[in-house]
């Protein structure tokens, strides 16, 4: 039986271990620390060379040194036990060393003698305060750290560290774009080179620790120049563990209010577990986590509700509304609604969102070598509906997207010496997603078949290849029952990489010298015109023949303007294909060395860094004229060069400067690159060949040739733990950023018989600097608590790619004076109070429950004034004035000379522990915005609120279009549609997500730990 | 607590078993392949109607698909569609565009010849839609007119239809002024002839009845006709000769 057994485990780890490397190669970064110090006679204060310092649990240990110095490499970051022994004296343990990405944790053992003291001694170490030894800002935050916050996430916790910005849920660090932090977890990079998105969940019972770097980093980490955000996932350890969590927010039903606020059908449910591995005694031990989360309604969003009834409801002039069908979008005239009712509360329909999750670390530790797998998987499914009301008798039928990512990691660690050891590691990385319409998935040819949507309950439609047309009621578009709503897109990317570490302590020295390297296949299949219009059935219906002539049915193709690279043009996979619809393969390597000098009050952290990017780009020779075939939308490759390669050299710098034990000093200087986001280089051939052959006005456009981003950080900061309990550090910052992304026209030469045209290119710049303050108190009768604060100041020429897209399309000049950035928010933080009583403390009621209320500001963000006319706006939209397409909006005074108000948000957590049958379970009340305070996140710019938009209350803007929608009943509509629920402002291109923040959500839960 | 070995053993299978399968089961399954082509598909049927033919040797594409006498018919036939050619003997090949999801005959037609203008010898017409066939109550006549001369037609029935019509006449031309002649549809109990054009395939309920219909040249009336009909079940007449030897044969379509 146990033989059996042994197979069983052999197998399952020979699967998992094929898997992981089999599939791999891959780039891995530390997440070890180290443990240094020194062993002295604690009588006389000499020190003991010669003496024995463990690991206890691990492998790892070392020998002091004729100083009585040691120093101990390679250490899993994790909670330790480390003891000392030497001949002749008794053993001394110091339990609760933290052990932290890249840092190191020193010790000092004073060992008695046996004749003195016959027993060991176990001390409890306290945990530091300041990072003594870190030459820059960095945070931490670990899931004890995590459990009592009022949040869930990882990424939600991180982002309250001081210098992040959250705005409309991208993240900013110390005024960067959005997309230039970095993410790594064990090690591996999950920053997408594509969009410079986070490809990784991370379970919070999973989190061992989080690093947030906002300043400057060391030589090891790349391709981000805003900041860092490395995961560490917990180890299994030599005892078995098992927890399970379960929260949720139904506690009241669908638009039903309690708690002066709604349930979002939210539900969490995670489990771990982890242990050593039969058999192998302490030397292999596993970690495995699942989680699944699950949204009813995704949004959270403030609605308001109304009610409109045909022939009942009495307009404020004295008429009656009447619900018919204008024709005018054209739908059937006449037909007659009877009621338009919009609940309010929930968006309803459409709006789920369902995720599992799954991080497990299987580990493995041979004395001198030590294996260590993991995996990093994200599943997720959701269905959109931003405009629930205009979808309010359409309610079946909601894209489906589906998204994966996984990152496999196998990462080996060879000791050679007490001084040297190298890492090799392998990693696969693979984000992959698409979205369909939820009966017809992949077959895009039956999107538009009205034969086909009959068959799924959708009869209705107005022909053969036309879906029913909206109602239009007093001017606004209400999709009928069975209205398509998307198309089909699709796109895979991955890479696979390798990282080979070589780490050598010279003395004071810790030399690190590291390659590494990224393979990524890019693939992309979406955009194809007409699928849902019905024009492509219809065109082939009419031309069947064209089915049969494969050079006629490509060319009607590429008319349609597919963007497709790594896909032919009907969605086929495919490694072939023109030049410009091959699938992309950038490749990115580096070389580094790092130089740490550590000594008791001086540490000088040096690198240089040089990396290799290979974007895997074409440029046309003559940008005026870059060969295109008008008739058969093709480019000629004769006139377009492979774009080289770029290299680039990095070098960084960083002093820390412990004064005492208590207060240190550091300053930290580099300089940083990363590739800018390839989805502003990449575009399929046929999507470029139609904008150009049709000359429109596009407010995406892409690059030909892009080149790394940079900038150069500077920063000094000042730490100083003022007592045993409490600390704060200040840290002064200043940015230089260059060469992001921005627009440019190109105007044509007269032979190439195009119109002027945009691309993206290198040139934005950017100026940031500003103050971070952080104080912090570990618990102290009950009471522990932080307050973070930043000052900023961050100022560019654009605060995203294509700001200035709609000025060139007016002819003005490229921009190229710095204002206020749309994401700078000049005063934000947050301030958290947890007041907690422990085990035996405050009677059988209050033992082991505890309040955490966390308080989040901000000052807003900069938006400027602007007027314009209704522009090509439909009359429902009234005449806002967009992001996206500024074509119509003139500003009324310097760009972002305003700024959006101020923000507070006041969230709490309630717990409780109580035992039973011996298990700890943890109850749990959260809530999120707990006054439900309607934050004002975004402004209209012609008025700058969220309230109006300035349309009604304009004569000369809405005067002929209330006329020509019904007068009266246009105005309530739009009052009740727009003003309150702001339908047009999430159709339209605007960069904000909402103009309101989340409502209050309450969530319940509970927790078990064993 | 102590946990049993056999405890320890589960947990551990568990968990690299829940690990195993999320690794691989969790990626997205994005198709490899795109979805095949349409197949956009036909049908007709030839009826020899040239009154100047004997009996011929039709070929579809330069493929043999039936040998036809005068008033009769080949079966019907499946076919992509799109652009096909049309052949009797030497004639020359007409090329006609069959559209997708058309169902309808290619009559075999005499050429009259008007203003010195030639035109084809296979005309082309619709019955219904592929994706629509006639319900069980519903029906339709299609009339096919290959006369040398112009003719007035008259269409006339009574009885108790429940839109209270109860009787209702009508009167148009059947002529054939161009090159050949005209298709009129007659949809029972629709109050006018339709030529029937793409867009046009509603079929309407009837009772059983019975319809008689007046081919009519001035005060002479020429012919009576009375389709055969039934629940479910439409008809073509095709007139053919000149006045003086009128004839009509029925079809029955598919």
């Amino acid at each position: 039986m146990q033989r059996k057994f042994k197979l069983v485990v052999v197998v399952i780890l020979a699967l998992f271990f094929a898997v992981s490397l089999l599939s791999t190669l891959m780039q891995a970064q530390t997440t070890t620390g180290r443990i240094a110090g020194i062993v002295i006679d604690k009588e006389t204060g000499e020190p003991l060379p010669g003496a024995n310092v463990v690991v206890v649990g691990t492998n790892l240990g070392a020998a002091t040194d004729l100083n009585g110095e040691f120093l101990i490499l390679n250490v899993p970051v994790g909670v330790y036990t480390v003891k000392a022994s030497f001949v002749g004296y008794s053993d001394v343990s110091i339990e609760n060393i933290r052990v932290r990405i890249g840092l190191t944790e020193r010790l000092t053992f004073a060992l008695s003698s046996t004749a003195i003291q016959a027993q060991a001694v176990t001390i409890v170490a306290v945990r530091p305060l300041i990072e003594r030894t870190a030459t820059n800002t960095s945070r931490i935050l670990n899931a004890e750290q995590l459990e009592n916050l009022p949040v869930r996430g990882v990424t939600q916790a991180a982002v309250l560290s001081p210098g992040i910005v959250l705005q409309d849920n991208n993240i900013y660090i110390r005024g960067s774009r959005d997309d230039e932090v970095g993410y790594y977890v064990e090690g591996a990079n999950v920053r997408d080179l594509f969009d410079g998105d986070n490809n990784s969940t991370i379970i919070p019972e999973a989190l061992e620790e989080i690093q947030v770097q906002t300043g400057g980093y060391n030589a090891q980490y790349g391709s981000a120049t805003g900041g860092i955000m490395a995961v560490a996932l917990k180890s299994g350890s030599s005892q078995y563990h098992f927890s399970l969590r379960s929260e949720t927010d139904n506690f009241t039903k669908q638009n039903e209010k309690r708690f002066g606020t709604y349930s979002y059908g939210y539900s969490n449910s995670a489990i771990t577990i982890s242990g050593p591995l039969p058999f192998l005694g302490k030397r292999a031990k596993f970690f495995v986590a699942g989680e699944n989360r699950f949204f009813r309604d995704r949004y959270r969003r403030f609605w308001e509700p109304f009610k409109f009834e045909n022939g009942k409801t009495v307009l404020p002039n004295g008429e009656v509304m009447y619900l018919v069908d204008t024709g005018l979008r054209g739908g059937t005239r006449g037909d007659t609604l009877d009621v338009i009712e919009w609940k309010g509360g929930n968006t309803g329909p459409g709006a789920t969102d369902n995720r599992y999750t799954g991080n497990a670390v299987l580990t493995f530790d041979f004395n001198k070598f030590n294996l260590r797998l993991s995996t990093i998987n994200t599943y997720r499914k959701w269905t959109s509906n931003r405009l629930p009301i205009m979808n309010l008798f359409n309610t079946e039928r909601f894209p489906v997207s589906e998204y994966s990512d996984a990152t496999i990691t196998a990462k080996l660690t060879h000791l050679l010496s007490p001084k040297t050891f190298y890492t090799f590691s392998l990693v696969y990385h693979d984000v992959r997603g698409q979205t369909y319409d939820p009966f017809f998935k992949d077959n895009y040819w039956i999107y538009a078949d009205s034969l086909e949507n009959a068959k799924v309950g959708f009869p209705n439609w107005e022909s053969y290849t036309n879906d029913p047309n909206n109602f239009d009621i007093y001017g606004f578009p209400f999709a009928r029952r069975g209205r398509l709503s998307v198309g089909y897109s699709k796109y895979k990317r991955n890479y696979i990489g390798g990282n080979f570490d070589l780490t050598y302590q010279f003395k004071r020295h810790q030399i690190q010298l590291g390659v590494e390297s990224q393979y990524w296949t890019v693939r992309n299949w979406s955009g194809l015109d007409g699928v849902t219009s019905g024009g492509l059935l219809s065109f082939v219906r009419s031309n069947p023949d064209i089915l049969r002539d494969k050079k006629r049915l490509d060319k009607y193709f590429r008319s349609l303007s597919p963007n497709n690279y790594g896909y032919d043009l009907y969605g086929n996979e495919t490694d072939s294909g023109d030049f410009l619809t091959k699938p992309r393969h950038p490749q990115v390597g580096a070389v580094y060395i790092q130089d740490r000098y550590e000594i008791t009050d001086l540490v000088v952290n040096a690198g240089i860094r040089f990396d290799y990017y290979n974007a895997d780009q074409w440029e046309p020779k003559d940008y005026t004229n870059p060969g295109l075939d008008i008739e058969e939308l093709e480019f000629d490759k004769s006139r377009f060069k492979k774009v080289d390669p770029f290299q680039t050299v990095s070098p960084r710098l960083g002093f820390a400067f412990p004064v005492t034990d208590r207060t240190k000093l550091h300053m930290q200087w580099g300089k940083f690159v990363q590739l800018p986001v390839l989805s502003r280089a990449y575009q399929g051939s046929y999507t470029r060949a139609t904008v150009l052959a049709g000359g429109y006005f596009y407010t995406n456009p892409v690059g030909w040739k892009l080149h790394p981003e940079r900038t150069t950080q500077y920063e000094i900061g000042f730490a100083h733990q003022f007592s045993m309990n409490a600390s704060f550090d200040v840290t002064l910052f200043y940015k230089d950023i260059k060469d992001q992304l921005q627009v440019r026209r190109i105007f044509t030469a007269p032979e190439a018989g195009l119109r002027p045209y945009d691309i993206c290119q290198n040139g934005d710049f950017a100026t940031t600097k500003g103050l971070e303050f952080h104080y912090t108190m570990r618990r102290t009768n009950r009471v522990m608590g932080w307050i973070n604060y930043t000052f900023s100041q961050a100022k560019g020429t654009g605060s995203y790619y294509n700001q200035a897209s709609a000025s060139l399309d007016q002819a003005t000049n490229q921009i190229t004076i710095i204002t206020p950035l749309a994401f700078n928010q000049t005063h934000q933080g947050s301030i958290s109070f947890d007041y907690r009583f422990g085990k035996d403390d405050g009677g059988p009621i209050l033992e082991r429950s505890g309040l955490n209320l966390l308080f989040r500001f901000n000052s807003g963000h900069p938006y400027t004034l602007s007027t314009g006319g209704m522009g090509q706006n439909d009359v429902s939209w009234g005449a806002t004035l967009p992001d996206q397409d500024a074509r119509n909006r003139r500003p009324l005074e310097p760009i972002g000379a305003s700024t959006t108000p101020w923000n507070f948000y006041l969230d709490a957590k309630l717990d409780k522990t109580v035992s039973i049958t011996g298990l700890d379970v943890n109850f749990y009340v959260y809530v999120r915005n707990l006054l439900n305070t309607k934050n004002v996140l975004n402004v209209y710019p012609r008025t700058g609120n969220a309230y109006s938009d300035g349309f009604l209350e304009d004569p000369d803007l809405s005067g002929s279009v209330i006329e020509s929608a019904g007068g009266e009943g246009y105005v309530v509509m739009y009052r009740a549609i727009n003003l309150e629920n702001r339908q047009h402002y999430l159709w339209q291109g605007f960069r904000g997500d909402d103009l309101w923040g989340h409502p209050r959500e309450i969530r319940f839960g509970v927790y078990i730990n064993y | 607590m102590k946990m049993k070995p056999s405890m320890k053993l589960h947990f551990t299978l568990l968990g690299i078993s829940l690990s195993v399968i999320f690794l691989l089961s969790s990626c997205v399954k994005i198709p490899t392949e795109a979805p095949p082509l349409p197949n956009l598909k036909a049908k007709v049927r030839v009826i020899h109607a040239a009154t100047d033919l004997g009996e011929v040797n039709v070929k579809l594409d330069g493929r043999s698909i039936a040998t036809l006498a005068m008033e009769s018919s080949s079966a019907y036939i499946d076919l992509n569609a799109g652009k096909h050619t049309f052949q009797v003997g030497e004639q020359p090949v007409d090329t006609l565009f069959i559209d997708t999801d058309f169902v309808g005959t290619v009559y075999l037609a005499t050429v009259f010849i008007s203003d010195g203008d030639t035109t084809d010898r296979f005309i082309k017409k619709r019955e219904r839609w592929m994706f629509n066939p006639p319900s069980p109550d519903t029906l339709a006549t299609v009339f096919f007119a290959q006369m040398s001369d112009t003719i007035a037609y008259k269409v006339d029935w009574s009885g108790d239809y429940s839109d209270s019509d109860t009787s209702f006449t009508d009167n148009g031309t059947l002529d054939n002024t161009l090159t050949y002649t005209k298709f009129v549809s007659m949809k029972i109990p629709h109050k006018t002839f339709d030529v029937i054009d793409d867009t046009t395939t509603k079929y309407y309920p009837i009772s059983n009845w019975t319809y008689t219909f007046y081919v009519v040249a001035g005060s002479d009336t020429l012919l009576t006709i009375t389709p055969t009909l039934s629940l479910g079940k439409a008809v073509t007449e095709v007139l053919l000769n000149p006045k003086a030897n009128l004839t009509v044969k029925e079809f029955s379509n598919e």
